[in-house]
Order: C-alpha cells, then sequence, then structure tokens
C-alpha cells in the first residue's frame, strides 16, 4: 500500500513540480520533496515508536555503512561519468575496485559477527535457500524500472518534445497499474500469487516491448496508457509477492536481528 | 544502488545514443527497452528460483 502510494505520488509530482519551475530553479526544488517528507516522518515516528521485543538492532555499524557506501560510490560514479569524460584513467581504476569492493564489505561483516558486534547486513539472513536469488530478482526488477522511467522521461521531451508536466502526468496509468496489483495480489489464489513474481517480470517485459512499438514517434493516448497499466501491473507482481516470499524464507527470528536499514526495499 | 546502476548503467543507453540527437531518440529508446528486457528475463529466472525453494516454517 505504502509502495503503492509512493510510486503513483511520486513519479507524478516530479513532473508537476519540475514542469512549475519554482523559483527559477528548473528541475532542482523536486530534491526538496524529501524535506516535508523527511520532517512528516519524523514527528510519526517520535509518536507511534514501540521498543523491539526479544534481541534487535540498537547501534548503527558505521564502519560497514562507510565500507558500502565507498564500495557503492566506487561503481556509481564511474559509470555516471565515464561516458561523458571519455572514460578517464581514474574512472577506468575506480571501477574494477568498485566492484570488489562488496566483497571487502562482506568480509567486514564476517568479522563484526565473529567478534559478536551488530553488523549493518546481518549474513545469517542470506543463508536461507532462495534468499539470494529473490534479492538478486529485486535487484533486478527495480534496476530496470528505474532504468526505463528515466529512458521513457528523456524519449518523451527530448524525441516527442513534451513538458516535464505532461511527461510526469503520462506515466499516470503505469502507477494506476502498480498500485491496483500492490493492492489486490493478496486476495489471489495461493497458488496464482505464489507464480506472481515469474509472470510480472514477462508482462512487465512484454508490456515495454509493445510500447516501443507504439510509440515511436507519436503517443497514442489509449494503447499507451493500457500498455503502461501492464508495465506497471507487471512490476508490481515482480516486486511486492517476491519480497514477502523473501520475509518467509528468512523467517521472524533472523528477520529480527536485520537491522530496518539493510531491508531489500526500494 | 538498484535505482542507481540501473539509471547509471541501463538508462545511459539512452543518452548514448539521442542526447544531442533528438532525432536518434527512438534508436535510444529502443537499446534501452532492449536491454531492459533482457535484464527482465533474468529477474524471471532469478524469481523462479525463489518460489520453488521451500519455505521455512515461521514457527
Amino acid at each position: 500500500m505504502v509502495l503503492a502510494v509512493g510510486v503513483a505520488c511520486g513519479q507524478v509530482l516530479g513532473g508537476l513540480i519540475v514542469g512549475a519551475d519554482l523559483f527559477g530553479l528548473g528541475w532542482r526544488p523536486a530534491l526538496l520533496l524529501n524535506v516535508p517528507v523527511g520532517l512528516t516522518l519524523l514527528a510519526v515516528v517520535r509518536r507511534t515508536r514501540q521498543e523491539p521485543v526479544g534481541p534487535a538492532v540498537t547501534r548503527l555499524d558505521l564502519a560497514g555503512a562507510g565500507l558500502l557506501a565507498a564500495a557503492i560510490s566506487a561503481v556509481i560514479v564511474p559509470m555516471v561519468f565515464g561516458r561523458q569524460q571519455q572514460w578517464p584513467a581514474w574512472c577506468v581504476l575506480l571501477l574494477p575496485a568498485g566492484i570488489r569492493g562488496p566483497a571487502g564489505f562482506v568480509r567486514y561483516e564476517r568479522r563484526v559477527i565473529e567478534a559478536g558486534g551488530q553488523p549493518l547486513l546481518d549474513l545469517r539472513a542470506l543463508r536461507p535457500p532462495g534468499v539470494r536469488a529473490g534479492l538478486a530478482a529485486c535487484f533486478l526488477v527495480m534496476g530496470a524500472y528505474t532504468a526505463f522511467v528515466f529512458t521513457l522521461t528523456l524519449h518523451l521531451q527530448n524525441g516527442l518534445g513534451f513538458t516535464a508536466s505532461r511527461a510526469g502526468l503520462a506515466f499516470a496509468p503505469y502507477t494506476a497499474g502498480f498500485a491496483i496489483v500492490s493492492l489486490a495480489w493478496t486476495r489471489l489464489p495461493a497458488r496464482t500469487a505464489r507464480l506472481l513474481p515469474v509472470l510480472g517480470p514477462v508482462l512487465f517485459a512484454a508490456a515495454l516491448g509493445a510500447l516501443l512499438a507504439v510509440a515511436g514517434t507519436r503517443w497514442p493516448l489509449l494503447s499507451t496508457a493500457t500498455l503502461l497499466i501492464c508495465a506497471g501491473a507487471g512490476h508490481a507482481a515482480s516486486f511486492s509477492p517476491l519480497f514477502a516470499r523473501l520475509a518467509g524464507l528468512i523467517g521472524p527470528a533472523t528477520a529480527r536481528r536485520c537491522p530496518p536499514w539493510a531491508t531489500p526495499a526500494p | 544502488m538498484a535505482s542507481a546502476v540501473g539509471i547509471a548503467g541501463l538508462g545511459d543507453l539512452y543518452p548514448a545514443t539521442a542526447e544531442h540527437a533528438p532525432a536518434l531518440s527512438h534508436t535510444g529508446l529502443d537499446r534501452a527497452v532492449t536491454a531492459i528486457d533482457v535484464i527482465l528475463a533474468a529477474t524471471a529466472i532469478c524469481a523462479a528460483w525463489t518460489v520453488t525453494r521451500p519455505r521455512k516454517d515461521p514457527r
């Protein structure tokens, strides 16, 4: 429900804020959307926070967080700036280091667990069969989603001449499809719901392929809206049931040892 | 991290093709969506592996 509303609002609101060109700042005020959201969350958490039952993570593993941030940055920064700057030497050197970075992070987290400390990511949560593949699927589907939104937004504005707000509103059918399936999948028969994480990416991919065929040089509203609803539905079917399945595989005892900042949610 | 890698990796296929050439926009979209579809196929395989694993008894 929360994810569905977030996806629904974020995409459309982002386009509207950019299109409004607040204070002549162009796209930049879209980033400030995090400020009221963060302040609201702080207020809500202060009112509703409950003491954890049983052993829970109480201290942030700062060294682990630093290692992970460095490893992620070493991958992301060369990927973002490499092509623009014709792949300078620092990009070529940093990328392999970043790819090896997660291995160093895992080694450090193992040492924290062996020393009886509280790791950023409790690796014992990854042991049950199917968990690693499930997390990989979550990673892939979220990466595919953001790449699709990024690419289609550029195509709508750069290729079809849409304004930022019109491009944001073009995603409304997608968010509707995502919201409907996110809210309805739990009512499906168990046998059908079990297959959703497999059928979802297939529907998502098929809808994107069909969208490619109809949205080359124009944007026919009915057909693109229908396909975006299907793509959003496929995205939700890929993610929400899989996340629930992962929680079941890990089990409550192990999940309690995982800190909230290390969940696979986007 | 998935979002950042998705945009920087797959999403970059569009600007690499059509950033300064709106006429090539559909080609850029075509390349990016093809790559995304490959990733989604890999997702379906990973998900199939997960849903066929026995569920741990929550008790």
